[in-house]
């Protein structure tokens, strides 16, 4: 998996350069995400601006970096396309992560 | 009616062929796009199922899909020759699961897995289960967007 990193203050901008997250990668996926927080990384964006689809392992990878964050801080999903989007509330995961259409916006959210 | 039967060998790096082709046939039968990849999500998790759990993630065993378009219906058949879904999984299937009806407040009661079942549950309608000689046979259908 290959991603770009940003760091704007206390918060990293993970933008994933891969345009699909699913079950053959999830597990290194996981582990990648668990290593940012691990570092100490715990206000997180994730930019899935190049991703276009995500199923259902990927998002269980989500859902485990968010347990390991747990209070301490968020990821905020941002700049998904809208068949990504869809892949969220599908599985009612728009519930549970917030949804930013831009990663400027995404930024802005945390202060 | 026209039809394509699509195999590949069940390896998961494989799955996106099979779900890539089911989107641009959706696309191609009518569907909208935000219709197109729901299906191909449903397609992915269908084909990832047979390759992880009724094929225990072993490549070198064959996966198939067909996909018939009719004037009002898209039909997809997903069969492997693996281990069938056990009753707990088709219950999962057929009558969706409970526990995606989480409590925001106890993240920790989010489950992580189980989720594939759910989304196919969701999309497709109706759905058969059939095992028999020839393998295990998922039928799905995906009626044309109503709108």
């Amino acid at each position: 998996m290959k991603y770009q990193e940003t760091q704007i203050g206390n918060i990293l901008v993970v933008k994933v350069l891969e345009s699909r997250i699913t079950a053959d990668v999830a597990s290194r996926f996981k582990a990648d995400m668990v290593d940012y927080v691990k570092a100490g990384h715990h206000n997180l964006i994730l930019d899935l601006s190049d991703v276009s689809f995500i199923d259902s392992s990927g998002l269980g990878a989500l859902i485990a970096t968010l347990k390991v964050i747990g209070k301490d801080g968020e990821i905020v999903i941002a700049a998904a396309p809208p068949t990504v989007v869809v892949m969220f509330e599908l599985t009612r995961m728009d519930r549970v992560f917030r949804l930013i259409k831009s990663v400027d916006e995404a930024v802005s959210s945390f202060s | 009616m026209s039809s394509i039967q699509l195999e590949i060998d069940s390896d998961l790096e494989n799955v996106a062929l099979v779900a890539l082709s089911a989107n641009k046939i959706c696309l191609h039968a009518g569907l909208s796009e935000t219709h197109a990849s729901m299906v191909e999500l449903a397609i992915a998790e269908a084909v990832t199922n047979s390759i992880q759990h009724a094929y225990r993630g072993q490549a070198g065993n064959v996966v198939s899909v067909a996909i018939s378009i009719f004037p009002n219906r898209l039909e997809f058949e997903v069969v492997d020759q693996g281990i069938g879904m056990p009753p707990h999984e088709l219950n999962r299937l057929f009558e969706g699961a409970p526990e995606f009806e989480f409590d925001l407040d106890n993240l920790d009661a989010i489950p992580e897995h189980g989720r594939g079942l759910q989304i196919i549950h969701d999309v497709m309608n109706p759905i058969e289960y059939i095992q028999d000689s020839t393998g295990n046979h998922l039928r799905l259908t995906r009626k044309m967007d109503p709108d």
